[in-house]
């Protein structure tokens, strides 16, 4: 299977909308798939088969406890391998946090202190993870509600210095830079400026929760205004980054998603016409 | 690699694994200030419940679901990274409950079946394939006076569309589960020897 590129903007593909995808074809660029979910055979693998003979895929992944301090799971690295393999995505992604300790499984996005020891021992399991799969891989910034004292640098340069380090890319999620604003008090344009941008290789964009006073990244309702101005500001700087829309929880219809797919395409389509000249209709 | 000799492994008394495991501890112990992550760890298996086991949260109705449920993931934390595995035992906590408090609310037994034949449906849209099946067929027994009844087995083949469930359910026999292609099979074995159908 040859790889075909993720342009524009594209949609993050759950499972209660397959079906309808592999019927309608519906006029999307490309999906983003939760890999977790096709790791084994099955189904869920057949369907993603199917899907992928009509549209260029990105592989994000929740469970590879890259920040961890537990070995790499062998057996998932493999069935990982495999399927990357045999799918060749345009992009495999996972996120910069730890999922497991001390044989505990906690199936969250769970942030680690943000020191050297940290940038080297998570550059070091994504270069693993890099060699092992022949290709790079982006790594995504979390939505975080915890600060720890031990955090010698900020979210930015973290990210920074992991991705100089392992040589990858990086996932920028406009949600989860959000909340951490308005949650930890962290600011959004300074985080963006302490990122080297040129290694961006996909935008996440989603909706949260507000609970209990704080914003939680649910991926459970449309995108916000300062989201979406995020964006518009992100895509003045680099417009040619692949975009995402995702939305896990209260899954809407694919209408629904397809309108806020519109929405991030339009921003994109705009700027990519500022930047090359050509002003879109 | 840039810094291999910074990237040695790191120890058990390493500051980022002691502080890696102060946070997880406090998330399981329910801290004020990881109090998002606590409410997600219970949340997301809680969700997973949900996903799986379909027809018995409508049979059961919202509430009495999602007690069940809280009580099983306080008791069973994970035991893979695939969450669409969790909840294998929760059929056992739903049998239990007939020495339980709502003991005559639900017919238990029946109830515990149905997750039973949930989690067996589960396991084989994720299972591994073979040359032509999916994984080995889950086989699920129970009391032969075990039966589900008629509306539960229309509303479990409207919830699992992919799967193909034979009209009557009970437990004369035991009720296998296996994949042919792209559906899903759910049939007692007796009927699987009479018709001469099932997994090869």
């Amino acid at each position: 299977m040859t790889a075909i590129g993720c342009k524009g903007v594209g949609l993050g593909l759950r499972s209660p909308h397959l079906r309808e995808v592999i019927r309608d074809t519906p006029d999307v660029p490309w999906f983003e798939v939760h890999i977790c979910n096709y790791m084994g055979g099955g189904l869920s693998r057949a369907l993603l088969a199917q899907i992928s003979e009509r549209y260029p895929l990105s592989f994000h992944g929740v469970n590879l406890n890259l920040a961890g301090v537990e070995p790499l799971d062998e057996g998932y690295l493999k069935r990982l391998k495999a399927a990357v393999d045999e799918f060749n995505p345009a992009l495999v992604s996972e996120h910069a946090c730890f999922n497991t300790h001390q044989g505990q499984f906690f199936h969250d996005l769970m942030p680690v202190p943000f020191t050297d020891e940290a940038v080297f021992h998570l550059a070091g399991r994504v270069a693993q993870v890099q060699e092992l799969l022949g290709r790079p891989i982006l790594i995504e910034n979390l939505s975080r509600y915890f600060t720890y004292d031990q955090s010698e640098m900020s979210e930015g340069r973290f990210m920074a210095a992991v991705c100089e380090e392992a040589d990858c890319g990086l996932l920028l999620d406009l949600n989860n830079a959000y909340v951490n604003q308005v949650n930890l008090g962290e600011d959004l344009n300074q985080f963006i400026a302490e990122l080297p941008l040129e290694r961006v290789g996909e935008i996440h964009l989603a909706g949260f929760t507000e609970q209990n006073g704080m914003l939680i990244d649910t991926h459970g309702a449309p995108i916000c205004d300062a989201v979406w101005k995020a964006y518009k500001d992100f895509c003045e700087l680099r417009a040619d980054v692949p975009c995402l829309i995702e939305w896990d929880n209260n899954l809407p219809s694919l209408q629904t998603l397809m309108q806020q797919r519109d929405v991030a395409q339009g921003i994109f389509d705009e700027a990519s016409g500022k930047l090359t000249g050509v002003v879109s209709a | 690699m840039k810094s291999e000799q910074k990237r040695a492994s790191l120890g058990q008394d390493s500051a980022y694994n002691c502080a890696l495991t102060a946070f997880a501890d406090a998330v399981l112990e329910g801290r004020d200030d990881v109090a998002p992550y606590t409410n997600n760890y219970l949340g997301v298996h809680r969700m997973a419940l949900g996903n799986i086991y379909l027809c018995v949260k409508e049979v059961l109705g919202d509430g009495p679901f999602a007690a069940l449920a809280g009580v099983y993931v306080k008791h069973f934390p994970a035991s893979q990274w695939d969450v669409n595995r969790y909840g294998e035992r929760f059929s056992e906590l739903l049998a239990a409950q007939v020495n339980g408090v709502k003991a005559d609310a639900f017919d238990w037994p029946a109830i515990a079946a149905l997750a039973a034949i949930e989690y067996a449906i589960t396991e084989q849209y994720y299972a591994d394939n073979d040359l032509k099946h999916g994984g080995e067929p889950t086989v699920i027994e129970a009391e032969a006076t075990v039966q589900l009844h008629q509306g539960w087995i229309h509303r479990l083949a409207a919830l699992h569309p992919y799967a193909d469930i034979a009209a009557r359910l009970s437990f004369e026999s035991s009720v296998a589960v296996w994949r042919e292609d792209l559906r899903i099979k759910v049939m007692p074995v007796d009927l699987i020897l009479d018709t001469g159908d099932g997994p090869s």
